[in-house]
């Protein structure tokens, strides 16, 4: 079966205090496990001073419903596609949603946290940029051993502070 | 026995016996067939009127019986009867009859018959003894007592015997009864008659008034067979006539369960019978219902309250006390001359749903569910009609989405049709409940947003709506950049009536559209007269056509090595009569729009074949091609159509086309450049550089020429990228063996750098401005080309 990739960016709407917004990325992260896990799909979320990165992987049907959910869902703004290609291999099979909080030291590492208007990322950016996030989140791993990196059968997240 | 056979065979004429024993016969049979039918009735009457029946015939026979048996006797001396005993005789048979058939109808059990069926086998001892008292012969009768008891026993056995079989449950037993009831007619008389010895004595004489023998066994014999066969006769008829009304009731019960509507009796309030159809929609069975009430069902109803001439509305209460919309019309009837009234029930579900999705259906947009334009109007018209206070207030806001008809024309209908569904979920996830939002046709939606018109809340609006459908769709693998714009206008102040809101709301959305797309305007009054001008450009477009207001102006080209004219492009000048010269860049998109461009394409074709044909015979004419132009599938035979009528060859003209008409059905336009280029006619891609994916096409398309757009060619030289890009095309053109002009070269500097990287012609002031049609004429005139060259 033919696997595509998708990476998108959008500006995070989600209104609350800090702890409340917190509560909800863990529900955003904890549904999308669920609903990635029966689809078939993997990928990362990388969320940092409100901009969301995810990449999302597996078959095209199911990317593309998930990606027009996104689309519908008013949490995001001003959603910009940075790349859907078809892959050779999943990069994030391990997981039905990594979750990446990456601080400051990295955030210069991402050239498209920053919204640019009518100009297309070439792809050698986004290549790059989920090959960050596959390192930031292998990094982690390997700071926390016992998470392992083999894809667990029940969906589950890793919360990586890099 | 032999003493018997002795009396029955020797002393009896058989003929006679025989004529005694079928009128017995069939008096036996009648009286079983009578008794099982006083079973059957219901009625004590007419069980009281088969009784009285079965007992006549019964007594009658066995009379009959004994007095035929009589004449067969042959005493062989003179004999007769008395009236008056022989009467009595008839009299204690019925009697006695009547009294044992009584007990068995009163008491059917076992012993009842037992007792019963003694008692008639009684009525024939004692009514064969009293007739014989009735005999009067020339001698004396000696009886021999034992056998007279004989005789009576037997009779009173059989007689027991045959009620008990004669009402068994079982049909062959029953058949044997009537044959029992014979023999104790039969043994009773013969065994009687064994018993008696007449010892002749003359001197014993017969009273007078005793009845002939023979006359009284004639009449007694044809009145039994009266009595007996009209009482088998009417015991027929009745039975025809039931069988006939239980098919009727079964046709009536067949034709009720068969209709499609509810039936039902009712006597009084009462539920008498229903059919299988209300069954059904009752969920109820026939049992459950009969005898209850018909408020058990109908609620707060009566048959009384339920009208004869016209259906009313009701509601059915079913088996699970669901309410069932229904209608009802009732009809009297005389059923067993009772009036009762058929309750018709017609259930109303069906009609209902189909009722609703037809409003349903003319209510919205089959392909989105959302709205459509009908019940989008019905719902302004309201708001208008009932605005008060608060309500006063509201925001119309129109949409339509900015490359909408390029993914329906490109990729076809059925992803259009989705992309549709998909803007219909984004705006109903944008918007709250109390909006309405309706599709108008094609993809232009409509949204009558409530909550009044505070400025920064419809904005915010307007912005998440632009901002969720600028999002890109993913439709079987394509990604779709479709975008929206937005016109608002706000009631009442921008509008009055629905049309004038909607109109504004228009031109607000129009203003959008100008200033770029995938943004919203408000509606302001300015806009109106702009849009007035618009229309007024448009017609007098119209007329322009018509009043030929047109000309053409002819722009050269010219070989960049030898500077000697290689042809012209042709370009269209509008003289307005009141204007003055209007633009192409004001007109051209407008003709578009409007498909004005069809007609005015042609002329500028025609004009430029007719014009060029003066021009020496190598020269060249370019004529544009708008993209809107190749949505025409027969524009190649009106370009041969105008080659023929012209006389231009094929080769001296070239059509310059746009990226654009590439972009919108790309089979299309390939297949009418092929049927161009079968006329010989060069094909140019024009303004080359500043699309987006210029190359893909040259790859498809084996172009004559390639034009470099003049942005790039002014730049040059001394703009590094430009003269990059030039020196890129001009290569580029070399290597797929096509030729490469210059557009808008200007200076000197310019032609000598563009010449020298390779180019192969020159068009711009530097050469020469367009000129109109005689001084182009004059130009390429052979001693004007001598003077340029020399």
């Amino acid at each position: 079966m033919t696997i595509h990739r998708l990476l998108y960016r959008s500006d995070m709407d989600l209104v609350g205090t800090a702890a409340s917004i917190e509560q909800q990325l863990i529900e955003i992260i904890r549904l999308s496990e669920a609903r990635n896990a029966v689809n078939d799909l993997t990928g990362a979320l990388l969320h940092t001073r409100g901009v969301f990165i995810q990449a999302l992987e597996g078959p095209l049907p199911a990317i593309e419903a998930t990606f027009e959910r996104i689309c519908c869902d008013l949490r995001h703004r001003r959603v910009e596609l940075l790349e859907l290609v078809h892959a050779e291999e999943r990069v994030f099979a391990e997981w039905s949603m990594a979750r990446i909080t990456a601080d400051h030291a990295f955030e210069k590492l991402f050239p498209c946290l920053e919204n640019i208007e009518e100009q297309h990322l070439e792809s050698a950016s986004a290549q790059a940029t989920i090959q960050l996030m596959r390192s930031l989140l292998i990094a982690g791993a390997d700071r926390f051993p016992s998470l392992g990196r083999r894809r667990a059968p029940i969906p589950r997240s890793l919360e990586l502070g890099v | 026995m032999t003493q018997l056979y002795n009396c029955v065979a020797t002393q009896h004429d058989l003929r006679l016996i025989a004529v005694a024993a079928l009128i017995c016969a069939l008096g036996t049979c009648s009286t079983f067939a009578m008794g099982r039918q006083v079973f059957r009735s219901g009625a004590g009457k007419e069980r009281l009127i088969w009784g009285v029946t079965g007992v006549i015939a019964t007594s009658s026979a066995i009379w009959a019986t004994h007095f035929i048996a009589m004449l067969a006797f042959e005493p062989s001396m003179p004999f007769g009867f008395a009236a008056g005993r022989t009467a009595a005789s008839l009299l204690v048979a019925i009697l006695l009859v009547g009294l044992g058939t009584g007990v068995v109808v009163a008491r059917p059990s076992l012993p009842g018959r037992i007792v019963g069926g003694g008692i008639v086998g009684l009525a024939v001892s004692a009514m064969h003894y009293t007739g014989m008292g009735a005999y009067h012969v020339q001698g004396t009768l000696q009886w021999e007592s034992s056998t007279v008891a004989v005789s009576i026993s037997v009779g009173v056995a059989l007689g027991s015997l045959s009620m008990v079989l004669g009402f068994s449950r079982h049909r062959r037993v029953r058949n044997v009864a009537p044959l029992v009831l014979l023999l104790a007619v039969c043994g009773t008389h013969f065994l009687g008659m064994s018993a008696v010895t007449i010892v002749f004595d003359p001197s014993i004489e017969i009273p007078g008034g005793s009845i002939d023998a023979t006359i009284l066994t004639i009449l007694t014999a044809n009145a039994a067979l009266l009595i007996v066969g009209f009482s088998l006769t009417a015991l027929r008829l009745w039975h025809m006539n039931r069988q006939r009304h239980e098919a009727e009731n079964q046709r009536l019960h067949d034709l009720a369960n068969i209709a499609v509507e509810g039936l039902m009796i009712c006597d009084g309030d009462t539920i008498s019978g229903i059919n299988c159809s209300l069954e059904r929609v009752l969920g109820l069975s026939r049992d459950s219902l009969i005898g209850a009430p018909l408020q058990r069902i109908l609620p707060d109803l009566s048959v009384a309250r339920i009208p004869l001439t016209h259906e009313i509305d009701a509601l059915l209460r079913d088996g699970h006390e669901a309410e069932v919309p229904v209608r009802v019309i009732a009809q009297t009837i005389t059923i067993k001359a009772k009036p009762h009234t058929v309750v018709a029930v017609r259930d109303q579900r069906e009609r209902l749903r189909a009722e609703a999705e037809m409003h349903r259906l003319a209510h919205h947009d089959t392909l989105t569910g959302l709205a459509n334009r009908h019940q989008f109007n019905e719902a302004l018209a309201l708001r208008f009609a009932s605005r008060r206070g608060e309500d006063a207030t509201f925001a119309l806001l129109m949409l339509d989405l900015d490359r909408f008809k390029i993914v329906n024309d490109t990729l076809g209908h059925a992803m259009g049709d989705e992309l549709l569904r998909r803007v219909a979920n984004r705006l109903l996830r944008a918007l709250r409940d109390g909006d309405l939002v309706a599709r108008l046709g094609g993809d232009e939606f409509a949204i009558l947003k409530a909550g009044g018109t505070d400025l920064p809340a419809i904005q915010a609006v307007a912005e998440r709506i632009i901002d969720i459908l600028a999002r890109p769709f993913l439709i079987d693998g394509h990604i779709l950049n479709v975008g929206a714009s937005i016109g608002i206008a706000l009631a009442p102040g921008d509008g009055e009536t629905p049309d004038l809101l909607m109109g504004n709301a228009d031109l607000a959305l129009y203003g959008a559209k100008e200033e770029g797309r995938g943004r919203y305007r408000l509606f302001e009054a300015g806009m109106n007269a702009r849009i007035q001008a618009r229309r007024t450009l448009e017609l007098d477009l119209r007329r322009a056509i018509a009043r030929q207001e047109f000309e053409l102006y002819y722009q050269p080209q010219v070989d960049a090595r030898t500077g000697a004219y290689d042809g012209a492009e042709a370009l269209i000048r509008w003289h307005h009569p009141q204007r003055g010269l209007v633009s192409p860049a004001d007109f051209i998109p407008l003709a578009e729009e409007t498909g004005l461009i069809g007609v005015l394409g042609e002329w500028v074709l025609r004009t430029a074949c007719a014009e060029a044909l003066s021009w020496p015979k190598h020269l060249t004419v370019a004529v544009n091609l708008s993209p809107v132009q190749f949505r025409d599938a027969r524009l190649a035979v009106t370009i041969r159509n105008i080659l023929a009528e012209t006389g231009l060859p094929g080769f001296r003209l070239e059509v310059e086309i746009t990226e654009g008409s590439l972009l919108q059905d790309e089979q299309r336009t390939l297949a009418i450049l092929r049927e161009l280029r079968t006329l010989g006619i060069r094909i140019s891609m024009d303004d080359f550089g500043t699309g987006y994916s210029s190359l893909s096409y040259l790859r498809r398309f084996p172009f004559d020429k390639i034009k470099i757009d003049q942005s790039f060619v002014r730049q040059t030289p001394d703009d590094k990228d430009s003269a990059a890009i030039v020196r890129a095309i001009t290569m580029l053109g070399a290597s797929l063996g096509m030729k490469t002009t210059a557009e808008g070269v200007e200076t000197d500097a310019q032609s000598s750098f563009i010449a020298g990287e390779g180019c192969d012609q020159l068009q711009g002031y530097l050469i020469s401005r367009p000129v109109p049609a005689d001084k182009i004429a004059m130009l390429f005139s052979p001693e004007n080309r001598i003077a340029q060259t020399a």
